[in-house]
């Protein structure tokens, strides 16, 4: 979150500077103020409609920052929860104990071991640092743990290996009542083991269990139960957090009779301070460990502040993406306090023209307005605030339904940071338009003002610095246009492309072209564009975009479409005529129903915006979340054919899993039709720039290189989204890479897109960056990446030779080898530590059984088994849910239309009271009236909402092809459109219920008395 | 009750509560109009002349005394009927012409056809009629606002006349308009009572008007002269 609350010393200056220049005026235009202020006053109701309506985007804001505070809080308690005091680890290699990290190849991976010795080098040379409260050797592995009395196992446990005279400064183990338990009163073979492990087990204290750090298992008494203080342990999503605390010296001495070599595979490092205080030492130790394990195969990882960060950036990741799809509501919110600054001018046009005619100036008219605005921001900004940390109380409660299935807990959590941004950001937003609107309203023909008419028709103005801007526009339009294509930016392309269809039409109509015409081509103009399809724009392979242009073409094409609809708006009378009309019951009611807003275009025009964007943005999320769970139900796809995903322990690889299948009393190898191995070495990894004179030694990541047998190469059915155009088929690809040792396959998150990512890449590595995009349609046959193995220092060549199917999600390894290639890689043969099968056809029912049967036979080998179809489900489960809590927090932006509607719906009764009058006079029954606004209102929200519906079903057919999915076609998941649709109409019928019954109850008598 | 009188009314009162006063604006006014006659109600401002005319029209409700039109006791009338009788046996003019500024000329004269449940296209034939009537009929596609005061009215006149009303209500029908186009709405308003022989009662404060009517009706605080 720190790159967005950056923003709140500049957004604290600006705010102060508003503030500063406000206070000057006012004191300078002490009338202008005091007539500001008691214009707040004026109507209890009106007060608090406009404050209601000014709130909005600053209730976006704030519950788009609590969310994410709610998330960077949460990930940081879980980290903090898992490595305690530990801020540092040193250990052998490069590998990364990412919390994060998924329990499968990564999680099973070697973790090399090195002399305890030093572990005294470390201490001395941290010596000198007083912010380093302790340095202790460790061995932390991921073990298989089976109880023998209930026959229960645990395939991934920590086990954590420490000697007590080195722990004072680490983590205590505290078990339920708060109580130490002592490492130095453990006898031989004895261990602690935390409550949760103990729970999965059912196991307690003085029973046996036995932990397979090898082949061979073994029986450790439990000795007491912990609740806190294993710190380091991983993190298990959805699975038991288990862990084991043993003396290093126990662990030892069985590694010794397992005939294991070196003594520790970790040294830990604490600094001074608490749990998360300690990580702010990070950069002193570090400086000082990196100088002193130069030369050494030793590397020191600053865990803490890693997890630090990674909260951090999830937090951000999430205010940002809550922050954009609101900006739809923003969008409309700003139109929302526009709408209501010039429905309250138009309330007080004739003091206003009266205050003109004796000689006010058009400044001072802008300050009172500004003066008035300012009162309703600081009120409404800090309503929103408060709101918005509601919204976000709710929304986090959705969300930690749909985490739960990961095991992850979300705790509601807000900064002050972020509620100053966000009342900050509210205030100069609102202040910002005011002044707009402000300026707006001043501009007044005084005589009309006075005496309430419509403003005369300006006949083409032809004023110097109208015609500049006119001429501007456009000239600015052509150069974003220009910049865009030539930077393959398309967000400036089609901003630029979009002002200049804009500019040029303006440009008309300044040379005499009537407004409709001009509005008119300015909309279809727009339409044409934004829902040409992609391939028509130049350049479209190479364009780069991203989420931004989901909100450019929803403003656009709603803009587009208002034009279009209230320059043609007789049209649509006419058409509203011929097909009502002939209802004799309605035919008058219709008629002043649609006449009305249809004259009122820029009120009109306003809210059917408000309307049309939001049911947009609904309907395009909506479409687009359908389409893309309807690929997801071909789980065959995703999981390219396999039924079941096992992971067993490195320690105790199966050497032959076929024969111990063909060995096994309740498998048998007739169940499956194939079964599949993957291997994995801890590797460097870089992406060759063959254009590079020198290869940059700092693009070497570190990586594990996933080699699979014959068995996933023969059998799995996945496709590619590029292949190099020497292979036709699929098969063929696989089959290359199975025979050619210097061939690899990568996963689709490996390579460059054209879209423009929102939150950052899982590995830092792109390859074959500069060369292609995985929108092209073939793979270049020179995109090279070069691994190196941490043990043997050799470098290899890899040609990449295809992308696999994006559906294929992170089920595809990152970088794939044949399993020869990987030995010759390590240097050694890599024993197989994850499978897939896949059960013979027809058997899809009996997975669930064998996948038991799997985990039974091997529990010795720490199996843990996933059924591929569920996991998959649960993906889409929990996709479908999270997308409804972006689309439900996209409809907050619906009260906006709806408060723009009720505003309009309760200034019409007032200005049109003696009409109503004169309508109640010639025959209009009270429900004649009531019926007349309602269907007024209705007429506005349904041609938003129509309007919104069309560009939502054309942007979304337009988008699909271009998706970048193969296969995925539109489906129109028809309940949630309806729903939604029923929704806004309903809640808009609400709302503008009341100002129709008081429109109806009005006196036909005192209404003419007006007169 | 009818004896040949289309309106009859016995010792009606009517008291307005603003909340701090009381305004008793009708204090037992007895008044009798034949069918076909054009009466001009008189007296200075707050006489209570348009309470009268709202009394009679059944915009307004009274607290005591007996209003008939057409044989039709209208306070015991319920809201619905008595907004159904006004829109099938009354017509009304009112001094700012009171034209629905979203709709022409014509869309406006029809209304209380299509209120009346006239078909649309009835509705707009009659409509145009009467505008020819007024002279209007060129004008049949504007918006109230690209008229001239005395057009508009005319408007409102036709508007009044279209769906053939027993009786007329017109409150200062010439009030926003010079001396010139007074005496022509006025014209017209004879006009079509000649032909139509249609009732109008007419709240005025021109002796010129009244002096054109058949018959001035005086009130003075309340009660007729």
């Amino acid at each position: 979150m720190e790159s967005l609350k950056v923003a709140v010393i500049p957004l604290l200056i600006i705010f102060i500077a508003c503030a500063v220049l406000l206070a000057i005026s006012a004191i300078r235009n002490k009338v202008m103020f005091k007539m500001g202020v008691r214009n707040v006053n004026r109507r209890l109701a009106n007060t608090v409609l406009t404050c209601l309506g000014l709130m909005l985007a600053t209730m976006i804001f704030s519950a788009s920052f609590a969310t994410g505070d709610t998330l960077s809080y949460s990930v940081r308690s879980l980290a903090v929860d898992h490595l305690g005091e530990v801020d540092i680890v040193i250990m052998k290699g490069g590998a990364d104990v990412g919390l994060f990290q998924e329990q499968q190849l990564e999680s099973t991976e070697t973790i090399k071991y090195f002399d305890e010795a030093h572990t005294n080098e470390v201490r001395q040379v941290l010596k000198s640092e007083p912010v380093v409260d302790g340095v202790a050797p460790a061995i932390i592995e991921t073990v298989t743990v089976i109880a023998e009395s209930t026959s229960l196992n645990e395939p991934a446990v920590t086990l954590l290996a420490f000697d007590h005279q080195y722990m004072e400064p680490f983590d205590p183990l505290l078990n339920d009542r708060g109580e130490k338990l002592s490492l130095q009163s453990l006898k031989s073979r004895e261990v602690y083991v935390n409550t949760e492990l103990a729970e999965a087990l059912d196991v307690t204290v003085n029973d046996e269990i036995t932990i397979y750090l090898g082949t061979k298992g073994t029986p450790l008494k439990v000795a007491g139960l912990y609740k806190t203080g294993g710190n380091p342990s991983g993190v298990n999503f959805g699975g038991t957090n288990g862990s084991i605390v043993a003396p290093l010296s126990t662990i030892q001495s069985l590694r010794t009779e397992m005939g294991r070599t070196g003594d520790i595979n970790y040294i830990l490092i604490t600094n001074e301070g608490g749990d998360i205080d300690g990580a702010k030492h990070t950069d002193v130790v570090m400086s000082v460990l990196e100088s002193s394990l130069e030369g050494t195969d030793l590397n020191a990882e600053p865990i803490k502040q890693n997890a630090l960060d990674e909260s951090e950036e999830s937090g951000a990741m999430f205010s940002t993406m809550f922050l954009v799809f609101g900006s739809f509501s923003i969008i409309a919110g700003v139109l929302l306090i526009f709408l209501i600054l010039v429905m309250l001018a138009a309330e007080r046009k004739q003091e206003l023209g009266i205050a003109r005619a004796v000689g006010t100036q058009r400044g001072h008219i802008v300050r009172l307005f500004t003066f008035e605005g300012s009162l309703y921001a600081l009120i409404a900004s800090a309503i929103g605030s408060g709101l918005g940390l509601v919204i976000s109380w709710l929304m986090v409660q959705v969300m930690d339904a749909a985490f739960e299935e990961l095991g992850f807990e979300l705790f509601y959590h807000f900064t002050p940071a972020g509620l100053i941004i966000s009342y900050t950001l509210g205030v100069v937003l609102t202040l910002v338009v005011v002044f707009f609107s402000a300026r707006r309203v001043s501009k007044m023909n005084i005589i009309c003002a006075i005496k309430d008419i419509p403003e005369p028709q300006k006949m083409g103005g032809r004023s110097i610095k109208g015609l500049l801007v006119a001429i501007l526009f456009p000239i600015l339009g052509l150069l974003l246009l220009v910049i865009g294509i030539s930077s393959k930016q398309y967000a400036a392309y089609a901003m630029g492309a979009s002002l200049l269809i804009i500019g040029l039409c303006m440009l008309a109509r300044r040379f005499g072209l009537p407004d409709r015409p001009a509005y008119t081509l300015a909309g279809v103009g727009l339409l044409a564009f934004w829902l040409l399809p992609f391939d028509y724009h130049p350049y479209s392979e190479e364009m780069s975009s991203g989420i931004e242009m989901f909100i450019l073409s929803g403003s656009m094409l709603v803009a587009g479409g208002v034009w279009v609809v209230m320059y043609n708006s007789d049209l649509l009378l006419s058409a509203m005529m011929s097909l009502f009309g002939r209802m004799r019951l309605l035919a008058p009611m219709v008629k002043t129903a649609v006449s009305y807003p249809m004259a009122s275009r820029f009120r009109t025009g306003m809210a059917m915006a408000m309307f049309a964007l939001i049911i947009f943005t609904l309907i395009v999320m909506s479409i687009l979340n359908a389409s893309f769970d309807k690929v997801l139900d071909d789980t065959d796809r995703v999981s390219g054919g396999f039924h079941i995903r096992a992971d067993t322990s490195y320690m105790n690889p199966i050497s032959d899993i076929e024969a111990a299948i063909d060995g096994s009393d309740i498998l048998s190898l007739d169940d499956f039709q194939a079964i599949a191995g993957f291997s994995g070495a801890q590797i460097k990894i870089r992406d060759v720039d063959e254009d590079a004179e020198e290869p940059d030694e700092e693009k070497w990541e570190d990586l594990i290189l996933v080699g699979v047998d014959a068995g996933y190469t023969e059998s799995v059915n996945y496709n590619f989204e590029l292949m190099t155009g020497e292979f036709t088929s699929s098969d063929q690809v696989w089959k290359a890479m199975t025979e050619n040792p210097s061939l690899a396959i990568v996963s689709s998150t490996a390579v460059p897109s054209t879209e423009n990512e929102m939150g950052e890449r899982e590995i830092d590595l792109i390859i074959g960056e500069g060369q292609f995009y995985i929108q092209d349609d073939i793979l270049p046959d020179d995109v090279y990446v070069e691994v190196q193995d941490h043990s043997t220092g050799e470098i290899h060549r890899l040609r990449v030779i295809g992308v696999v199917d994006v559906m294929a999600f992170n089920y595809a390894p990152f970088i794939t080898t044949s399993q020869e290639t990987l030995n010759t890689i390590a240097g050694e043969p890599q024993p197989a530590t994850s499978y897939r099968f896949k059960v013979k056809p027809g058997s899809a029912d009996e997975v669930p059984e064998i996948a038991k049967n799997l985990e039974k036979t091997f529990a010795e080998n720490g199996m843990n088994i996933e059924i591929m179809a569920e996991e998959i489900k649960t993906f889409g489960k929990m996709n479908e849910m999270f997308m409804n809590l972006l689309m439900a927090f996209m409809g907050l932006g619906l009260v906006v239309g709806i408060a723009a509607l009720g505003v309009i719906a309760a200034r019409s009764v007032v200005e049109r009271r003696q009409q109503i009058g004169m309508l109640r006079a010639i025959g209009f029954r009270q429900g004649m009236i009531q019926i007349s606004f309602l269907m007024e209102s209705s007429f506005i929200s349904l041609l938003g909402i129509a309007l919104g519906l069309a560009l939502g079903f054309a942007l979304a057919y337009q988008l699909i092809p271009e998706w970048g999915i193969e296969g995925m076609t539109t489906v129109i998941p028809v309940g949630q459109v309806v729903l939604i649709v029923s929704m806004a109409y309903i809640a808009s019928l609400l709302t503008t219920y009341l100002p129709a019954y008081q429109a109806a109850r009005i006196y036909p008598a005192e209404a003419l008395r007006y007169e | 009750m009818n004896n040949g009188y289309i309106v009859q009314v016995k010792g009606i009162h009517k008291t307005y509560d603003t909340g701090k006063v009381k305004v008793h604006a009708l204090r037992g006014v007895d008044l009798s109009i034949e069918e076909g006659e054009m009466v001009a109600v008189m007296g200075p401002s707050g006489c209570g002349k348009t309470t009268l005319l709202n009394c009679l029209s059944g915009i307004d409700g009274i607290d005591e005394g007996e209003v008939f039109v057409k044989g039709n006791h209208i306070p015991k009338m319920s809201d619905k009927q008595r907004t159904k009788f006004r829109a099938e046996e009354m017509g009304f003019v009112f001094q700012s012409f009171n034209l629905l500024p979203v709709l022409s000329v014509v869309e406006n004269v029809e209304l209380p056809l299509l209120v009346s449940g006239t078909k649309q296209s009835k509705a707009r034939k009659q409509a145009e009629d009467i505008l020819d009537m007024v002279n209007l009929i060129d004008q049949r596609n504007k918006r109230p606002a690209e008229l001239s005061g005395g057009q508009q009215q005319r408007v409102a006149v036709a508007r009044a006349l279209v769906n053939e009303p027993a009786i007329i209500w017109g409150d200062e029908p010439t009030g926003n308009l010079d001396s010139e186009t007074s005496m022509e709405i006025m014209d017209v308003l004879r006009k079509l009572n000649r032909e139509k022989h249609q009732t109008f009662v007419l709240v005025t404060h021109s002796d010129e008007i009244g002096q054109s009517t058949d018959r001035i009706v005086r009130m003075r605080d309340g009660i007729i002269e």
